[in-house]
């Protein structure tokens, strides 16, 4: 039998005028908590100065949890929180019913002009069914997107993999927004208020495709 | 071996939890490994039917959590086979029924009782999967080669890898090679590609298994059917044994029919 993996530790980063406290997927539920406590009682300094951002990655929240994470940890240590970030779709819609900032923490970019790298999200990873990622900039994804994930972006989204679920570009209004899939096999394709549905017989199927719109129309176009 | 505790898990219902579950747990015991086969679908209870048991229960997996009765004697003890037991789930009352923390300190208490237990997961991605899940530390995951199969079993992935649970394994049931061939069912390639989880077994889609299911006498009880076999070699490969994947082409290839079909090449 395998020996027992090492635990991964939650991940403390530097962000424009906040910290982020990095809670990952590999760790389980019942062990949050205390290692969110471990982490806040090793940096209590930097914290106590500064607002958060807890990025719970693509981990199921429920109403259990996140309560434990707020009665545990954030009213606790008296920490106080930017936003919420996280991939799973259920757990975002949680958060928004309780009026909690949800996503990338958009006012802090457009109010801190250094913050402009937070803008594109670089994502180094394969969103599964039921994952969902919302961000005010540019998104990239180096993996999949498999069939039942989602992608909301108000600029460009790029998914250098093979792309099944659902993207959204330009989800604010900017038409100029484009997708780009290494290999197209999804089934919707939305930029701007304009969308466009495909299915296994169409002749962008497989494909490297590049989408814009071209006045009312949302068009596709094979890349080489 | 240290004690092992997986829990099999689909996301979509009628994929073969159930039947995997039974026939796993067979031919783990027959393996000569004390073996516990759990129903975690509490109040939709199947795996007593399909191991042939369900005569034999007395007390639930709901009387031992709340401590209405010892552990060993609800487990029903199997008399075709040495070392299988069943813990089966309550048909009267409903998932709400059993807590996290008592699902947990049931698993601990089946740790120091069983080699290998199985628990079998109800359908769906709420409190009822949680609880069989979370006294798990590895998990065998059921799909179909259908697509929507294929999807909830990503969802179940997804939120497997963040219990931790470590190994995920794949089991492709239902597979029918001469659809594949035709291009007419999902490919076990295609299958891989989206869910990225290690391989552990596929199972053809035989008649054998329905049969089976009804008498309540696992295939890997002695059949000899392909499917029996299948399920044989993924219990071999839980147990750390490397087993080449079944041609499951083979038996088209066999007898007359089989000869006829191959000189014709259909």
């Amino acid at each position: 039998m395998e020996k027992e993996k090492e635990k991964p530790a939650v991940i403390l980063k530097g962000g424009a005028g906040h910290l982020r406290l990095v809670i990952p997927e590999g760790l389980p539920e019942l062990e949050v908590c205390p290692a969110l406590e471990k982490a806040v009682l090793e940096a209590h300094h930097l914290l106590e100065a500064s607002r958060v951002v807890l990025d719970l990655q693509g981990r199921p929240l429920t109403e259990d949890f996140i309560g434990r994470i707020l009665k545990d940890v954030i009213w606790n240590y008296g920490l106080s929180v930017l936003s919420w970030v996280s991939f799973d779709s259920g757990g975002q819609g949680l958060l928004r019913k309780a009026g909690m900032a949800v996503g990338e923490p958009a006012a802090l970019v457009t109010e801190n002009r250094l913050a402009r790298s937070v803008q594109t999200l670089l994502l180094d990873r394969s969103l599964r069914s039921g994952q969902k990622v919302e961000h005010p900039g540019d998104v990239f994804i180096i993996g999949q997107v498999n069939d039942g994930a989602e992608v909301v972006s108000a600029g460009n989204i790029v998914v250098w993999g093979r792309l099944q679920g659902l993207v959204h570009a330009g989800a604010e209004g900017n038409v100029s927004s484009r997708v780009i899939a290494k290999s197209f096999e999804a089934t919707q394709v939305r930029i701007g208020r304009l969308f466009s549905t495909f299915d296994s017989a169409s002749p962008w199927y497989g494909k490297s495709v590049l989408f814009a719109v071209e006045g009312d129309a949302l068009i596709a176009k094979e890349l080489p | 071996m240290d004690p092992r505790i997986i829990v099999v898990t689909s996301g979509k219902g009628g994929v073969g939890k159930t039947t995997t579950t039974a026939n796993l747990a067979v031919a783990l015991a027959k393996a000569g490994y004390k073996t516990a086969a759990v129903d975690g679908d509490i109040g939709l209870r199947n795996l007593d039917v399909v191991l042939g048991l369900e005569n034999r229960i007395v007390f639930n997996l709901v009387d031992v959590v709340e401590g209405a009765c010892k552990l060993q004697k609800a487990m029903v003890r199997d008399k075709r086979v040495e070392n299988l037991f069943l813990l089966p789930a309550a048909q009267t009352r409903t998932k709400d029924a059993v807590s996290a923390d008592q699902m947990l300190k049931l698993c601990d208490e089946l740790r120091e009782n069983f080699d290998i237990t199985l628990i079998d997961s109800p359908a769906g991605i709420e409190q009822g999967f949680r609880n069989a899940a979370i006294g798990a530390d590895e998990a065998i995951v059921v799909t179909t080669p259908e697509v929507s199969a294929v999807r909830d079993a990503d969802r179940i992935i997804g939120m497997l890898e963040s219990m931790s649970k470590s190994p995920i394994r794949l089991v492709l049931n239902r597979l029918r090679p001469a659809m594949v061939k035709s291009g007419d069912m999902i490919d076990v390639k295609d299958v891989l590609d989206i869910l990225a989880i290690e391989l552990i077994g596929v199972i053809p889609d035989d008649t054998s298994v329905v049969i089976s299911t009804n008498k309540g006498e696992p295939l890997t009880l002695g059949d000899e059917s392909l499917a029996a076999k299948a399920f044989s070699n993924v219990a071999r490969r839980i147990l750390g044994e490397e087993v080449p994947l079944l041609d499951l082409d083979a038996p088209d290839q066999k007898g007359f029919f089989g000869f006829l079909r191959k000189a014709l090449g259909l």
